[in-house]
């Protein structure tokens, strides 16, 4: 969207010292329920308590607040646009943009959920919208945050591993996310969309952030047959560094990445945080221990939001701006324009019905 | 049925059947096809969604979702599998909303379990088994839903396939190529030799066309199976062959028995672990991602479960002598399997392949 196609735009909301921003929490599905709820409801009570539950379906928002003990509910997020200071958004990845365009150019820092769009055009509108009104925008890449990952990138960028040669990534297991609206599935948008926007925005966000640059993509293959990917292979391309990223619904894959470098290696599950092997060239395994408490995912959502809520306070810069995710939205993007189809012989469907007509 | 393309109802469609019917005839655009679903979850759902078909939710159990998934609908082909009652009560609600809502066709996937135990040449006329609380039976329950409704005016087919196999089956491809893959399968000398009667189950798919539109079908029961009669112990040598493995050695009767008994020992006891620990305890006692000593045994334990067939196994179903016979499918609707074995596992090694299933089994061994 071009700047004079922008909304014109509130300064954003900075809330009295000592006083914590009102936020409104708009999704109420799986996400809000596993994740931001649990978690608010642990260690940000204050929070929850002002919290407004955003959802069309608004009994899923009330039963969500009956049960975590959140302030309010509301079926549609333009009527608190001038009561609340931030918002997190949990909604379909194919409404963000929309949303977030409307909430911060009307003075509301914003806390969006991975992905944060699937169009690199979105992405840069919703960091100009927040660059016009002062105000946070945070995406949630909750992989950065992983002390063994956060070392992989400090590893990296100081050459401890050597020159780095081979990348590679695969995460799979199936599809077992307990959807409550089947918003992947279903005709709003996001069907396209598959395993390559939902756990290649962890991935392929990664590996931009480790790397500290954009690979260019050598082959990207999926299995969409005119609806949606559940595999996705991709490989990539940085100077001399070979990248394979491989991606399931359908199957569990190794579920780990390994970097291996001139100097040494890493091989490491993909959701431990806590520790990280790294392989010298002469065999020697150096296991680097990063103690922690957090135990899931949602132990994270804690840091985020209480974050988030800083950010909104101080006017620091949030712990994952979305500007640092736009390189990784801009390749997952170029992946989807680039895909082709796996050769999958088990899927022709020509001579299945050969000769079953009647006429 | 209308003249031009149908629309047709796939009931479970997030299933290995349902998945492939969808596939079939949403690509070959013969038909406009929704597909029912009873949860917004699953990699059934996720294989589903890869296809340019409206997804519906279609939970059987639901009256009000079954109707609202039939509007508009010229044909249903019924493939959902669940407990009794889904398969029971969920056919009867399926069929009473079809009859209400004026709908052309409808073709029940039944199978050849309905004549339970029996040997010898099976064709259509063998009775079939009491419908009692199992799957066999909630299958012949559900066949006489059918034909109660056929009584009132509904046009049905019920088709009886014998071991469909192929890409997406969980039972016959991928927990056999597990037990392959472990090295620790087998022939077995004097429990192998019944005939395993497999269709693959793009076979199956075409039968299943040829149900939905043949008007000879109408009123009918058939069975499908596969173009050859092979043993059990053929299906090991040849689905290990397409795997690429070394040749599977004959384990002896006695052998064959004695670990099947101790493996049975060490089964029921996983189970109980498995269904009457809490969650807690579980995850004391075993470990998560990284596995306690126990978990760890208990993880070894399970691959050598898994590698060895059941005494019921051994017993009934890699010994029953039953040949199902489809002639009368191949006479009235023109049913011409086109996978032999060989053809057909191939596809299937290529699919476990392709999903790494291949890798990640040879590690577990």
């Amino acid at each position: 969207m071009a700047a004079e196609h922008m909304p014109p735009s509130v300064p954003a909301r900075r809330p009295a010292p000592g006083q914590t921003p009102t936020l409104a929490l708009i999704g109420c599905g799986a996400f809000a329920e596993a994740f931001y709820l649990p978690a608010m409801a642990a260690h940000l009570p204050g929070v929850l308590r002002t919290l407004i539950l955003v959802d069309t379906r608004l009994e899923r928002a009330r039963y969500l607040a009956a049960r975590f003990g959140a302030g309010e509910v509301c079926a549609d997020y333009h009527d608190i646009l001038t009561r609340v200071d931030g918002a997190i958004l949990a909604i379909p990845h194919a409404f963000h943009h929309a949303a977030a365009i409307t909430l911060l150019s009307n003075g509301v820092h914003v806390l969006c959920e991975k992905p944060l769009t699937l169009s690199a055009q979105d992405a840069h509108d919703m960091v100009a919208a927040a660059d016009r009104a002062g105000a946070v925008l945070a995406a949630n890449y909750v992989q950065r945050l992983f002390p063994s990952n956060i070392k992989v990138r400090e590893m990296l960028r100081d050459g401890e591993l050597g020159q780095v040669e081979h990348i590679t990534y695969d995460w799979g297991s199936e599809f077992t996310w307990p959807t409550v609206s089947g918003f992947y599935f279903g005709p709003d948008g996001c069907r396209r969309y598959g395993v390559l926007a939902d756990r290649g925005a962890h991935a392929l966000d990664l590996i931009c952030w480790w790397l500290g640059a954009k690979p260019r993509i050598t082959e990207i293959r999926t299995d969409a047959l005119g609806g949606l990917d559940a595999v996705a292979q991709v490989r990539l391309q940085h100077e001399d560094c070979t990248i394979d990223i491989r991606l399931s619904w359908l199957s569990k894959l190794a579920n780990r990445y390994t970097i291996r470098g001139s100097e040494a290696e890493i091989e490491n599950n993909y959701e431990t945080w806590d520790v990280l092997p790294v392989r010298s060239r002469s065999g020697e395994v150096r296991m680097l221990h990063f103690p922690t408490a957090k135990r899931a995912y949602r132990d994270y959502a804690a840091d985020i939001v209480a974050n988030f809520i800083n950010a909104i306070q101080t006017g620091t810069t949030p712990l994952i701006p979305a500007r640092d995710v736009l390189a990784s939205v801009e390749l997952i993007e170029a992946c989807y324009a680039a895909a082709v189809p796996f050769h999958m012989p088990w899927i022709q469907v020509e001579s299945v019905l050969d000769g079953c007509n009647q006429t | 049925m209308a003249a031009t393309k149908p629309d047709i109802l796939i009931t479970g469609a997030s299933g290995f059947i349902g998945g492939r019917v969808s596939e079939v005839l949403c690509l070959t655009g013969v038909a406009t096809v929704r597909a029912g679903i009873h949860r917004w979850t699953g990699s059934g759902l996720a294989r589903l969604a890869r296809l340019p078909v409206t997804i519906v939710p279609c939970d059987v159990l639901d009256p009000a979702q079954v109707a609202e998934a039939l509007a508009g609908v010229d044909v249903v082909i019924h493939c959902v599998l669940g407990d009794y009652r889904t398969n029971v009560e969920g056919t009867r609600h399926l069929l009473d909303a079809a009859r209400r809502q004026g709908v052309a066709r409808i073709v029940f996937l039944s199978s050849a379990e309905v004549y339970r135990a029996r040997a010898g040449t099976v064709d259509e006329t063998a009775p079939c088994c009491p419908a009692r609380h199992n799957y066999s039976g909630s299958k012949t329950a559900g066949e006489q839903l059918c034909w109660d409704a056929a009584a009132q005016g509904l046009s049905v087919t019920v088709l009886r396939p014998s071991i469909v196999y192929g890409p997406f089956s969980e039972i016959w491809i991928v927990r056999f190529a597990q037990r392959l893959l472990s090295g620790q399968w087998h022939t077995f000398r004097g429990f192998g030799d019944g005939i395993c009667n497999l269709i693959y189950v793009d076979d199956l798919v075409r039968g299943i066309w040829l149900a939905a539109t043949r008007d000879e079908a109408i009123g009918q029961a058939f069975n499908l199976n596969g173009p050859e009669i092979v043993t059990w112990n053929d299906f090991f040598h040849r689905f290990n062959a397409a795997l690429g493995q070394p040749p599977l050695t004959e384990q002896g009767a006695v052998s064959a028995l004695g670990r099947a008994a101790a493996m049975e020992v060490a089964r029921r006891a996983l189970v109980a672990v498995k269904n009457h620990l809490g969650e807690p305890v579980k995850a004391r006692l075993l470990g998560g991602p990284r596995k306690t000593r126990l978990g760890t045994a208990a993880a070894q334990a399970q691959v050598s479960v898994r590698a060895t067939p059941s005494l019921q196994e051994l017993r009934h179903l890699f010994s029953r002598q039953a040949v199902f016979d489809d002639a009368k499918a191949r006479r009235l609707l023109g049913y011409t399997p086109q996978y032999d074995l060989n053809q057909g596992l191939a596809l299937c090694a290529a699919w476990l392949a392709h999903h790494q299933y291949l890798r990640a089994f040879g590690r577990v061994a």
